[in-house]
């Protein structure tokens, strides 16, 4: 008798592991086991501001107390990171976990689907909607690019106490751009500072492109072709724009844009003597962490638009995601890394969103909840990408970076806007127009390719 | 007369043999020689005739590589501000080196401290770090700028007019005379005395004197100063990727910026080979030039 009991006990048990196994790898789950992984390293890459850095290797630290796992982990800011990524590319030796933007079509042939490790359970997407999975995935062919760090938006940031002071009113849901050039020649005139620092020239072409009209986009929504049918208008326009109020002194000129370069921090507005820039709105915590060390508190808005009531030309994107290396020895370990780093509250409580707004609901609704994480600054986060992907037509905004752009937007920048502010075209019709004859061309090499 | 029959030399015999130590020591030297100079060549050569991108397997294109290369109004440009900046900076090093050498040249207590603060930047000028604090220096909140506003031209900023913005990366390169200062030091030392001497005697002046002596027996040293500062000045990178990455509409794209940006920003790696390959026939036919007419004006004491 005893020995039956034993036996069925030592089914029973055997059985309850077996489903236990089975189940979703539910980091959040109480009395989840992490896996043992003493003995093991795992290497990754990611690019960010220092605040980011310090995040990111208090989290790196939790998982290794958690598994015992070894991290090697180096990052870089976000110009340098691509440079290094070639060269580890080149020579086969990028980390088994890497950051990765919206350009992954350009690296695709560095990046393992992680189709499989969704279908088996290792990255838990229940709380993960299939529109957020969407956000980083190849729809050509389904294959799941990476994990998405979170979803965020290009908006722009203004100073309220700038505008107060020179008597302009504040940036409206639907504010265009008549607005923001008399908003930015009233703050140039009475505080004799350049209104506006950084602009991202390119998006905000793309932006304008959409805005124009309904229908109209510059490239297509899979990023495998241009949307835009030629009618050059919107080009010119937005170039002659920004160009006139750079001439006029209200945008900082191309030297100080560069003194600053990629480096959010370094941007004038956290000093005080910039009122608008451009930014992506994960970047807001660390601009606002400097804005406050000089008595500064910054806002969020929309960007301005052609039409008050037209297209945003604004979307909801992936900010980055994480991949794994298609050619890494410690792929399981790199996916239960990532599983942890998407899903896991305590992770997330650590980093907060400041790469994007989680795509996990669960983790979402906990730091919302949590007062000491939601602060008034995370909070104006969310309430722009909530509001933003509120618009109807974001729907219309094409989010795609294909192989071309980064050079087409180079050149759109350093050819065409800083060629048209140094008076190398004749007006702004005529460098949008040559504008778009070399995006083709551009577009044609990389399709020779 | 008979030969003596040649024995197979024995093992210790090869060992001690002059040219067997000979290339013993120069083997180190050989090797990197041939697998981290030679090999990448070749490399570059091929991935010039092909499309090639990085981690892909290039695919042979023959020459439409360099035929576009004659069409890009890039290169063209960047050629043109490279000699730009090599026409200006490399003149302004080399009289700078000439001029301080010459100040040194008086033995004072001190001549050797002045030296070395002399020799200083050129060590450490090729640095990211000092890219950086020049990019701070010159920048549109800088001491200099500061200055220049002061002066009267509001509104100025080096980085952001393309018609100045070369300047500062002339003067960070020219402050690294340093190492060409001493060649010339020495170039100095070397002058016979009697020379100066003998002039003197006959009345000539200082500016004759430096015309006449000086610069004639220096001129091999020029000579060789000058090569290697050309050569230098071609290939300036770090200061315009760091200070300008490429200046307000590309007044600062020099070609070694140029190669780097289409190579791996762009992923144009096998483009990017064949701008670096025009390069070198383009530098190769300016150094073949001046030592051609060096013969006019170089003068050998022997």
């Amino acid at each position: 008798m005893k020995k039956l009991l034993a036996l069925i006990l030592a089914a029973v048990m055997a059985l309850s592991m077996v489903a236990v196994a089975s189940a979703d790898n539910n980091v959040n789950a109480e009395g989840y086991q992490f896996p043992d992984y003493s003995g093991k390293k795992m290497s990754i890459m990611w690019w960010g501001s220092d605040t980011r850095a310090k995040m990111t290797i208090e989290m790196i630290e939790l998982y290794e107390q958690l598994t015992g796992l070894d991290i090697e982990y180096e990052f870089y800011d976000g110009g340098s990171y691509w440079t290094q990524f070639q060269a580890k590319m080149a020579s086969d030796s990028l980390p088994d976990v890497f950051q990765m933007g919206n350009n992954w079509l350009t690296y695709y042939d560095t990046i393992q689907p992680l189709n499989e490790y969704i279908e088996n359970g290792t990255i838990d997407t229940s709380a993960i909607s299939e529109a957020m999975l969407a956000t980083t995935k190849n729809q050509a062919n389904g294959d799941i690019t990476g994990m998405s760090n979170g979803t965020n938006a290009r908006c722009f940031a203004y100073n309220p106490a700038i505008f107060d002071a020179c008597g302009v009113a504040y940036p409206t849901d639907n504010w265009t751009w008549d607005d923001f050039a008399a908003a930015c020649r009233t703050i140039h005139e009475k505080t004799g500072n350049p209104a506006v620092t950084t602009l991202e020239y390119n998006s905000l072409a793309f932006s304008v492109v959409t805005q124009w009209k309904e229908g109209y986009n510059f490239y297509s929504m899979d990023g495998t072709s241009f949307a835009f049918n030629g009618d050059v208008e919107p080009l010119a326009y937005i170039f002659d724009l920004l160009t006139t109020l750079q001439k006029e002194g209200c945008i900082a000129d191309y030297g100080i844009q560069n003194e600053i370069g990629t480096n959010v921090e370094a941007d004038w507005i956290a000093f005080g003597d910039a009122a608008i820039m451009m930014l992506s709105s994960n970047q807001f915590q660390a601009l606002s962490n400097v804005a406050k060390e000089n008595g500064i508190t910054l806002e969020l808005c929309t960007i301005p638009r052609v039409h008050a009531d037209g297209q945003s030309g604004m979307v909801v994107r992936s900010s980055q995601e994480m991949c794994i290396y298609k050619k890494s020895e410690n792929k399981e370990i790199a996916a239960n890394f990532i599983n942890f780093f998407v899903n896991s509250i305590a992770a997330n409580k650590i980093l907060n969103c400041e790469r994007g707004v989680s795509i996990n609901s669960d983790v979402l609704a906990a730091l919302k909840a949590d007062p000491e994480k939601t602060d008034e600054v995370t909070g104006k986060v969310y309430t722009i990408i909530a509001k933003i992907g509120s618009f109807p037509d974001t729907a219309n905004s094409s989010p795609a970076e294909p192989a071309a752009n980064e050079k087409i937007s180079d050149t759109l920048k350093k050819t065409y806007f800083q060629g048209l502010a140094e008076g190398k075209f004749a007006s702004a019709q005529e460098a949008a127009e040559k504008f778009w004859e070399e995006a083709q061309a551009i577009w044609a090499e990389y399709e020779a390719q | 007369m008979q030969k003596a029959a040649r024995k197979p030399m024995t093992l210790r015999a090869f060992i001690n043999h002059d040219n067997t130590v000979g290339y013993l020591f120069a083997l180190p030297f050989l090797i990197g020689f041939l697998w981290l100079t030679i090999y990448p060549m070749g490399l570059s050569l091929y991935y010039s005739f092909c499309n090639y991108k990085i981690a892909s397997t290039p695919e042979w294109i023959g020459l439409n590589n360099y035929i576009t290369l004659f069409q890009d109004e890039k290169f063209g440009r960047s050629l043109l501000v490279t000699i730009q900046y090599v026409a200006i900076g490399v003149p302004l090093k080399l009289i700078f080196a000439l001029l301080v050498a010459m100040l040194l040249t008086r033995p004072t207590r001190l001549q050797g401290f002045y030296r070395a603060i002399y020799y200083i930047p050129s060590l450490i000028g090729g640095s990211v770090a000092v890219a950086l604090v020049w990019k701070q220096l010159f920048g549109s909140r800088g001491p200099i700028v500061t200055l220049i506003k002061g002066m009267g031209a509001t509104g100025f900023n080096f980085f952001g007019n393309s018609t100045w913005a070369f300047l500062p990366l002339v003067l960070c390169n020219a402050w690294q005379f340093g190492s060409s200062m001493l060649i010339f030091a020495s170039g100095l030392k070397q002058i016979p005395k009697d020379y100066y001497e003998a002039s003197e005697i006959d009345g000539a002046g200082a500016v004759k004197r430096f015309f006449s002596i000086t610069l004639p027996c220096l001129s091999p040293i020029i000579l060789f100063n000058l090569i290697m500062q050309l050569i230098s000045g071609f290939m300036t990178f770090t200061q315009a990727q760091i200070i300008t990455q490429g200046g307000p509409n590309y007044a600062t794209n020099y070609i070694a910026l140029n190669i780097f940006t289409e190579g791996f920003a762009y992923s144009h790696m096998g483009y990017a080979c064949a701008q670096s390959w025009v390069m070198l026939l383009i530098m190769a036919a300016i150094t073949g030039i001046i030592f051609k007419t060096s013969s006019s004006w170089t003068f050998y004491e022997n």
